[in-house]
């Protein structure tokens, strides 16, 4: 069964948390959020977050595709299409 | 006066922190050294004596030669294994495109320092204060290394960052200003754990 926007939303969230290091950004964090001005992660950690996203979601994410992640949307985004 | 594109003197450096916990569980996370890596480069990284430092000197050596890729108006994007590293960390390579290396580690720490043109690039890495802020101590690093340099006080000295929209953190590279007009040295920030590292793409002669 595919999960809705918004449910890939809370999960794409749930992983990012851990790697964050502006907590206070993603407490209030929407779609438009960015991963790595707003929440802080670092390059480093953004592999982590790639990683743990293939996981989670059981996709690959190429090189290209994440190269086009600035937003918590974009994530979700490249999930959804993914999964389609 | 502005330098012709042939005389442009650029700089990009990195530093890691090799005792980060977070590090240290990023580089045992199955599948971390193959998405940073490229073939080559984790053939070398398998003969290696100490392959975790050795894979952070990669990581680093990327990290500076993308920063000043994006300085040259390549557009390099995130993934490490676009930018292929030398096995004696010497040079990296980006597409048709050579950039110089010089890496550097001591026991807590790796650096790397990317630098072209007729630069002889100075850099340090410094450890933080207990309670500094990262950035902030990295604009003092950087301002102390560039008042020696160009004779002037470091209270004259500051360094901006201007907003971009295109870039993934937010902003272009940093600018270090005197009396707040640009200097037209170019220079790098970085930190990571503990540590601090600042770079200048100081003239020759």
């Amino acid at each position: 069964m595919s999960m809705s926007e918004q449910q890939v939303f809370e999960k794409v969230v749930s992983i990012i948390k851990p790697f964050a290091k502006a907590p206070e950004a993603l407490a209030a964090a929407s779609m438009e959020t960015s991963i790595l001005k707003d929440l802080k992660v670092n390059s480093a950690r953004l592999v982590d977050v790639v990683l743990e996203i293939e996981d989670a979601f059981e996709i690959e994410v190429k090189d290209e595709d994440a190269d086009k992640v600035k937003t918590i949307g974009d994530a979700v985004k490249l999930i959804l299409a993914a999964q389609a | 006066m502005t330098p012709s594109r042939g005389e442009l003197a650029l700089v990009g450096n990195d530093v890691v922190d090799l005792g980060d916990p977070d590090n240290r569980e990023s580089f045992a996370r199955p599948g971390y050294v193959e998405r940073v890596c490229t073939p080559a480069e984790r053939r070398v990284l398998e003969a290696a004596e100490d392959p975790e430092r050795l894979f952070w000197c990669f990581f680093a050596a990327k990290e500076a030669a993308y920063k000043l890729l994006v300085k040259l108006g390549e557009e390099p994007g995130l993934s490490h294994r676009r930018i292929e590293v030398a096995a004696d960390l010497g040079s990296s390579r980006y597409d048709d495109r050579e950039i110089a290396l010089s890496v550097g580690h001591a026991d807590s720490w790796v650096h790397a320092l990317a630098s072209i043109g007729p630069a002889a690039p100075r850099f340090e890495v410094s450890e933080l204060g207990e309670h500094a802020r990262a950035s902030a101590a990295g604009r003092d690093l950087l301002c102390r290394m560039a008042s020696e340099v160009l004779g002037v006080s470091g209270d004259a000295l500051s360094v901006e960052r201007r907003p971009s929209a295109t870039s993934y953190d937010g902003f272009e590279p940093p600018r270090l200003c005197e009396k707040g007009v640009p200097t037209g040295l170019d220079v790098s920030l970085s930190h990571d754990g503990r540590f601090v590292a600042a770079a200048l793409a100081v003239r020759r002669g």
